[in-house]
C-alpha cells in the first residue's frame, strides 16, 4: 500500500466574486522512500497541494475535497486534534523561504528543541541533545555553541539547514519540500540539495518535491509529475519524462532549459 | 580607438560604517572595490556574481544613480561626474537601464502609453508619438491592445518586455540589464533572454546582464566577468570561461549551475 494517496484532488479559493480552481482533479500515489517531484511553473497549483494535504489552507476562504489518505488515515476528514500530531510530525515540511519560516525572537536551539520536545516526547537535556544531533546532521558546525544564536545571525543556506532539522528531528516519513533552494545562492544551492538528497537515502523518507527547475528534479526525482492551469498533465519515471516528454507544456519547459544549458561546461 | 560606450576605471564603493540597533557599529563595507571594466559598441557581456558581491552597486555605479568612492566612470569618453544639464541628459539617454521586478519599476497608476511616452518627453524626442509607441510595443513582440493596460492587469514577462520597451523609446547604445529573469518563470524567462539576444543584434545595442544565473548569463552574451565579494576575479569570453576557467571561484559557479550533487563533500 502506499504511504499517500491522493484522489480527485480540488482546491478552489473567491477572487473577486469569481471561482478560481488552483487545483482541479489532481490524483497521484507516492510509496515508503519514494520521492515524487512536482514541477510546473508560478501559479500552476504546486503548492496548493502541498498545502491541502494537510489542511493547511485556511477553509474558507479556500475550499478542499477529493481523498488524501495516508499510512492509513484519511487526512480530509480525520479530527483537528490527530491531524496536529501528523503535520510537523509524520508528514514535515520544508519551505522556499527559511528567513519567514523561523520565528525571529526566538533562538535555533529552542525553536528546534520545541519540534522535538512536541513530536518526540524528549524534554530537558535529552531535546537539547537531540537538536545539537541534529544541528550537527545537517552540517551546522559548533552546533552546541549554535543553538544560542537568533536566525537572524545565521545566513539563508544556514538558515535552510536549521529547517531540515527541525524538519527531521521530528522522524517524519514523509517531507514535503516546497521550492527549497530556490531563495539561496547557486552554490548553496547545490549544498542543500545534496543534504536533502542523503537524508532521503540514507532515512528511506519519501518525499514530496516541489520545484520549477528540471535539474533539481533531474537529481532527486525518481517519479515526476508535471502540472499545469491545476492539473497533473503528465506523470512517469523522470528519466522517461524527460527523455520523451508527452504533454506540450512539459516539451516547452524542458526547451526553456536547453536554451539554458552550460553546453562547454558539461563533461 | 572609438572610447568606450561605458567604462568603469578603478571604482569603489564604500558603505560608511554604521551605528547598530542595539549598539555596537558595523564596520565600513567596501561594497565594489578597484573594478575596471568596459562596454564597447554592440559588444555582450555578462556579470554574474551571487547576492552581496556588488553587482547591483556596480550597474548603479556605472549608470550615476551613485556616486563612486573612488575612481571614475566614463561615458563615451567623459567622467559622468563632471557632465551636467543637457550633456548629462545626453548621457543617460545613451544607457538605459532594466530591473529585476518589474512591477516595482513600473508606475502602477500609468498605462502602457503613458509609461512609455514619458521618457520620449523627458528626451523631447521628435515624431509621430502614437506610431513610435507602435513600433515600441512591436519591437517587445506585443500587440497594440497593450497601450491601455496598466502594470498590474500583466503578466511578469509582459511587464518586463514594457521595461525594456521603454528603455528602448530613447534609442540607447547600451542596455544595462539588472537580474531581468531572476523573478520570471524559466520558460518566461528564456523568452525575455531570447528577445534581448534578437533587440542586442537588430539594433547593434551593447548589453550589460547582470545575473546570479550563470546558465542565462553564458547562452545570452559573449564575454563573461565574474564578480566575487566587490571585486573582478574573471573576466573572459565565454567558450574560454566555461571550457577553462582561471578563478577557483568561477571553477565553483560553474560546478554548482550544473548541479553536480556528488562534486560537493557529503557530510
Amino acid at each position: 500500500m502506499p504511504l499517500l494517496s491522493v484522489k480527485d484532488l480540488r482546491v478552489a479559493y473567491t477572487q473577486e466574486g469569481e471561482p478560481v480552481r488552483a487545483v482541479d482533479g489532481v490524483s497521484f500515489e507516492l510509496e515508503r522512500g519514494e520521492v515524487l517531484a512536482l514541477v510546473g511553473e508560478s501559479g500552476s497549483g504546486k503548492s496548493s497541494v502541498a498545502l491541502a494535504l494537510t489542511r493547511l489552507l485556511p477553509i474558507p476562504p479556500a475550499t478542499v475535497s477529493g481523498l488524501v489518505r495516508f499510512d492509513g488515515a484519511d487526512l480530509l476528514s480525520m479530527p483537528l486534534e490527530p491531524l496536529r500530531a501528523i503535520r510537523g510530525g509524520k508528514i514535515a515540511y520544508v519551505f522556499q523561504e527559511p528567513a519567514t519560516s523561523l520565528n525571529p525572537v526566538l533562538t535555533i536551539g529552542e525553536q528546534v528543541e520545541e519540534t522535538i520536545q512536541l513530536h518526540t516526547g524528549a524534554r530537558g537535556v535529552g531535546a537539547t541533545q537531540a537538536a545539537v544531533e541534529w544541528l550537527t546532521r545537517v552540517g551546522i558546525a559548533s552546533a552546541e555553541e549554535r543553538l544560542h544564536s537568533y536566525p537572524h545571525e545565521f545566513s539563508g543556506g544556514m538558515q535552510q539547514r536549521v529547517m531540515l532539522a527541525m524538519a527531521m528531528a521530528a522522524r517524519p516519513a514523509l517531507l514535503i519540500a516546497d521550492e527549497p533552494t530556490t531563495a539561496l545562492d547557486v552554490t548553496i544551492q547545490v549544498q542543500i540539495l545534496r543534504l536533502l538528497r542523503d537524508l532521503q537515502r540514507t532515512l528511506n523518507l519519501s518525499m514530496l518535491l516541489i520545484s520549477h527547475d528540471l535539474t533539481v528534479v533531474e537529481r532527486i526525482a525518481h517519479r515526476v509529475a508535471v502540472m499545469s492551469e491545476g492539473a497533473i498533465v503528465e506523470l512517469g519515471p523522470v528519466a522517461q519524462v524527460l527523455k520523451q516528454p508527452a504533454h506540450p507544456y512539459t516539451q516547452a519547459l524542458l526547451r526553456a532549459r536547453a536554451a539554458m544549458t552550460l553546453r562547454s561546461a558539461r563533461p | 580607438m572609438t572610447p568606450a560606450l561605458l567604462e568603469a576605471i578603478g571604482v569603489s564603493k564604500t558603505f560608511a560604517p554604521r551605528e547598530r540597533w542595539g549598539g555596537g557599529v558595523r564596520a565600513a563595507v567596501a561594497a565594489v572595490h578597484e573594478v575596471t571594466l568596459a562596454l564597447r559598441t554592440g559588444e555582450t557581456i555578462g556579470l554574474v556574481g551571487e547576492s552581496g558581491c556588488g553587482k547591483t552597486t556596480l550597474a548603479k555605479l556605472l549608470v550615476g544613480l551613485t556616486a563612486p568612492s573612488a575612481g571614475e566612470v566614463l561615458m563615451q569618453g567623459r567622467p559622468l561626474r563632471r557632465l551636467r544639464g543637457p550633456e548629462l541628459l545626453k548621457a543617460r539617454r545613451s544607457v538605459q537601464m532594466i530591473f529585476q521586478d518589474p512591477m516595482n519599476s513600473l508606475n502602477p497608476r500609468m498605462t502602457v502609453e503613458e509609461t512609455l511616452a514619458e521618457p520620449l518627453l523627458i528626451h523631447r524626442v521628435a515624431g509621430d508619438r502614437r506610431a513610435r509607441i507602435q513600433a515600441l510595443l512591436e519591437s517587445v513582440r506585443l500587440s497594440a491592445a497593450y497601450r491601455s493596460r496598466l502594470p498590474r492587469e500583466l503578466s511578469g514577462g509582459e511587464r518586463q518586455r514594457i521595461g525594456i520597451a521603454r528603455a528602448l523609446a530613447v534609442e540607447p547604445d547600451a542596455l544595462l540589464c539588472d537580474e531581468p529573469i531572476a523573478s520570471l518563470d524559466v520558460s518566461v524567462g528564456a523568452q525575455i533572454v531570447e528577445l534581448l539576444r534578437a533587440l542586442a543584434r537588430e539594433r547593434r545595442m551593447a548589453l550589460l546582464f547582470i545575473s546570479h544565473d550563470i546558465r542565462a548569463v553564458a547562452s545570452l552574451c559573449e564575454r563573461i566577468v565574474v564578480m566575487r565579494q566587490g571585486r573582478l576575479v574573471e573576466d573572459a569570453p565565454t567558450d574560454q570561461l566555461l571550457a577553462k576557467p582561471c578563478d577557483p571561484y568561477t571553477a565553483l559557479l560553474l560546478r554548482s549551475a550544473a548541479l553536480d550533487l556528488d562534486a560537493v563533500p557529503a557530510l
